[in-house]
């Protein structure tokens, strides 16, 4: 019995030290950041040291791993001394998310042609995870080590402010990122990094513009303080520094903008822009007064600087794939955002969507008023950049909505797999979705309401074309200058309704096109059962009832 | 009684002294230190979660599968000696090679058990996390269960010319170490020339390639099947070379004085 009764102390001295260490953590909170002279002090310290040490190196495997999964496990490393002597030099990485820029080494399972190994590694290569190109994995994947990173060293800022972007822009859980960011304000008060990055997050995907103002001036306050610690070490922000603290001043401006305070706002604006450059918060400067003197951003419509505040930000937005939560902020905060071209990167809000095929960005920008055939710096459509880069998805959209291949003063047409083809100098365009389908020769010589007709078919746009239909009882009967009926157009891109429509109005079964095809060829050629079934139904009866 | 049967009269002597030493209970504790573990990574509710659970799961099966077959490897021979088992053991018309032998397949074997109560602790815990299993997974066992053969075949042999304490450190060395020493001779080859680029080839094909039996990394970041022929290629790698350590085990053991 005596036995057991001892055990009962040791719950009783976990409480206790639970309880202890629970009364010491206020107490030992540090609002400040380590100086020199501290670190110097702590190196002195054989415990610290030792502890720092094993700190360090886990924090160092971490960041391994991250790489790890970065590159799809695929390790990589730096050229040695010896191979840059002889001319082996590491590339920067492209496409990495901001905060995972890094230098592309090589892959450290050699590749076949320079092996020694033979056979070998064959194996290795097999056995283990290896590329000959240098690719990049979902960033999403990448959260898990940065919270067990945030673990280790809660003193790396960075990983909270990187973390909290993955997780926002790319899982898509604004909500994490923000309770990220607390946890990292928690061990890092005096943080302008982890401020800032709180407060643009409060803005963005909370709207709490009262909070948000309140965590960005703390984020300038202690930014202007790092600031003159960094001057007086004769140092300087690095550029991720300098784009937090600059847009610190900026979302604070417009967060005291949207809370009605517009005072503070411009004497945010001026004081941000003295100490940081930062163009943006002269044009925000420009909004903040507008609307302090109740003028709507769009009743001076022309005003391009003030059209332009938000899309670059936007742009690079929309080309990361951001949630649409986030970029239709650029629009709340300035409606005409949709409406402009970036000079520098000659592009707009639409072209970056169809380049990146954002099906719903495109959609949400069309819905926005955004033109569906605006052009580029460069003359080019949405649709033109859509099937350039493959986006055949946003193609698909896009010429639903009326959109047209155009290039500079140029009217393109384009072929089956959406690369731009030469160019004929009519206003007309033909569809990338009849060009997929067997019938695409039939796209080249479409002329007037009928062409049009058999076009928007093969535009996705069935409701469209069977309402026009009812009103011209000859067009199932007419034929396009390749012999192609509407039916044969219909039965090519699968339209159940409109092929039943066409062949109740007396459209021709067997009417065969200059290849010799009838519709149910061609219906069966694109793989659309279920037309051919209609078709051969139809025919059937209309055989046996002659 | 013929040698076989003299084998499997060993092995099993072995595997129940292991059992009896509750070597296969420590799978269950560590097998459970998983699961709560993983549970606990459920909190970070983000994607990516199941490669990270894959990670964990076949690295801690890897290191730990590794440490109970070097462990019951390496005691084997002394644990003999020291207790003066060995001398009836030998007296009896049992060689000492059908002994080396006998440890070899008892080792080999209990740790295949191992790693297959390994397997089915992942494969509860796949399931937990709805994370799917290709034939990858598969494939990657069937390596590990060869890996730990290798590994007893590697142990039992420096168990004969080590001290237990330097055997067991040399061969988790060995076995853990062996990819960041491959690494560095790929690593350094490029940079070297003549004599000490032929002494780096030579270290390489001399040293065991334990790495080239662990497919963890291609599962976790699902990569396709490896093929059929470099299956082959290793299992017939790993019978040579444990044939070579049993060989030169055998020899040894013979030539010892007892």
């Amino acid at each position: 019995m005596k036995r057991y009764i001892s055990y009962v102390w040791i719950p009783v001295l976990l409480a206790v030290a639970g309880m202890l260490a629970s009364a010491a953590k206020p107490h030992l909170k540090y609002d400040a950041r380590y100086r020199q002279s501290e670190i110097e002090a702590a190196k002195e310290s054989i415990a610290l040291t030792l502890m720092g040490q094993l700190q360090t190196s886990m924090f160092d495997l971490m960041w391994l791993k991250t790489l790890e999964y970065l590159h799809h496990g695929v390790v990589y490393r730096m050229p040695t001394a010896a191979e840059e002597e002889k001319g082996k030099v590491a590339t920067d990485s492209i496409g990495t998310a901001h905060g995972l820029e890094h230098k592309e080494g090589e892959s450290l399972v050699p590749h076949r042609e320079e092996d020694w190994r033979g056979p070998i590694g064959d194996i290795h290569r097999s056995v283990t995870p290896y590329s000959t190109a240098h690719s990049h994995s979902d960033p999403k994947e990448l959260i898990p080590w940065y919270k067990f990173a945030t673990k280790i060293s809660p003193s790396q800022v960075r990983l909270y402010t990187m973390g909290a972007f993955f997780m926002s822009d790319f899982a898509h859980e604004p909500d994490e990122a923000i309770e990220l960011l607390e946890v990292g304000l928690e061990s890092n008060p005096w943080s302008f990094e982890v401020n800032g990055a709180l407060g643009r997050l409060l803005f963005d995907y909370e709207q709490d513009y009262a909070k948000a103002a309140e965590v960005l001036a703390v984020a300038v306050e202690y930014g202007e303080k790092e600031r003159d610690y960094y001057l007086a070490r004769d140092e300087q922000f690095d550029d991720y520094q300098k784009q937090v603290y600059s847009e610190s001043y900026l979302f604070l401006a417009k967060s005291l903008t949207e809370l009605g305070e517009y005072d503070r706002a411009l004497s945010v604006c001026e004081e941000g822009y003295e100490r940081t450059n930062h163009t943006h918060l002269n044009v925000q400067k420009r909004i903040t007064t507008r609307r302090k003197e109740g003028v709507s951003v769009n009743d001076e419509g022309e005003d391009s600087s003030s059209n332009m505040v938000g899309l670059l930000e936007m742009i690079r937005a929309i080309e990361n794939k951001r949630p649409m939560d986030r970029i239709l902020n650029y629009f709340r905060i300035n409606p005409d955002v949709g409406q402009v071209i970036d000079p520098t990167s000659k592009t707009t809000a639409l072209h970056a969507a169809a380049r990146a095929g954002y099906l719903e960005c495109v959609e949400k920008l069309l819905e926005f008023g955004t033109d569906v055939n605006m052009r580029d710096g460069n003359g080019d459509t949405a649709l033109k950049i859509s099937l350039e880069f493959g986006q055949q998805e946003v193609a698909q959209l896009l010429e639903s909505r009326g959109g047209i291949v155009l290039k500079g003063n140029e009217v393109l047409e384009h072929d089956d797999h959406g690369a731009a083809a030469s160019s004929n100098g009519k206003d007309t365009a033909a569809g990338p979705v009849a060009a997929s389908v067997p019938a695409a020769q039939l796209q080249s010589s479409l002329e007037g309401e009928i062409t049009d007709f058999m076009r928007g078919i093969s535009q996705h746009d069935p409701i469209r074309q069977l309402d026009r239909l009812l009103e011209k009882s000859q067009w199932p009967k007419a034929v396009d200058k390749n012999g192609a009926t509407a039916l044969h157009y219909a039965a090519a891109a699968g339209y159940g309704e409109l092929v039943r429509e066409l062949v109740k109005m007396g459209a021709a079964l067997d009417a065969k096109d200059q290849s010799g095809k009838t519709a149910l060829d061609m219906a069966r050629e694109s793989g659309h059962e279920d037309i051919a079934a209609i078709l051969g139904q139809t025919g059937s009866l209309a055989q046996s009832s002659q | 009684m013929n040698t076989t049967l003299k084998i499997g009269a060993i092995a099993r002597v072995t595997i129940l002294e292991s059992v009896r030493r509750k070597d296969a209970y420590v799978v269950l504790v560590l097998g459970l230190v998983i699961m709560l573990g993983a549970a606990l990574f459920s909190s970070f509710g983000v994607q990516g979660l199941e490669k990270f659970v894959k990670d964990i799961a076949l690295s801690v099966t890897s290191v730990f599968a590794s440490v109970i077959c070097i462990a019951a490897a390496a005691r084997q021979i002394p644990h003999e000696i020291e207790n003066r088992s060995l001398y009836p053991l030998i007296a009896k018309p049992i060689g000492r090679s059908v002994f080396l032998l006998g440890k070899f397949v008892g080792v080999g074997a209990i740790s295949s058990v191992v790693v297959l109560a390994f397997c089915v602790e992942i494969l509860v815990l796949f399931l937990i996390f709805k994370i799917d299993i290709g034939v990858l997974f598969f494939q990657a066992v069937y390596l590990r269960i060869l890996s730990m053969w290798f590994i007893a075949a590697l142990t039992l042999a420096m168990s004969l010319v080590l001290t237990h304490a330097a055997n067991v450190t040399i061969s988790m060395l060995l076995v853990l170490a062996m990819q960041t020493f491959a690494n560095t001779i790929l690593t350094v080859h490029g940079g070297l020339t003549g004599i000490p680029q032929r002494i780096a080839e030579a270290i390489y094909w001399f040293a065991p390639h334990l790495e080239l039996f662990n497919l963890s990394k291609l599962v976790v970041h699902e990569y396709p099947p490896v093929p059929v022929w470099v299956l082959a290629a290793l299992t017939i790698y790993a019978i040579l070379y444990s044939g070579i350590f049993l060989a030169a085990g055998c020899m040894k053991l013979r030539r010892m004085a007892l």
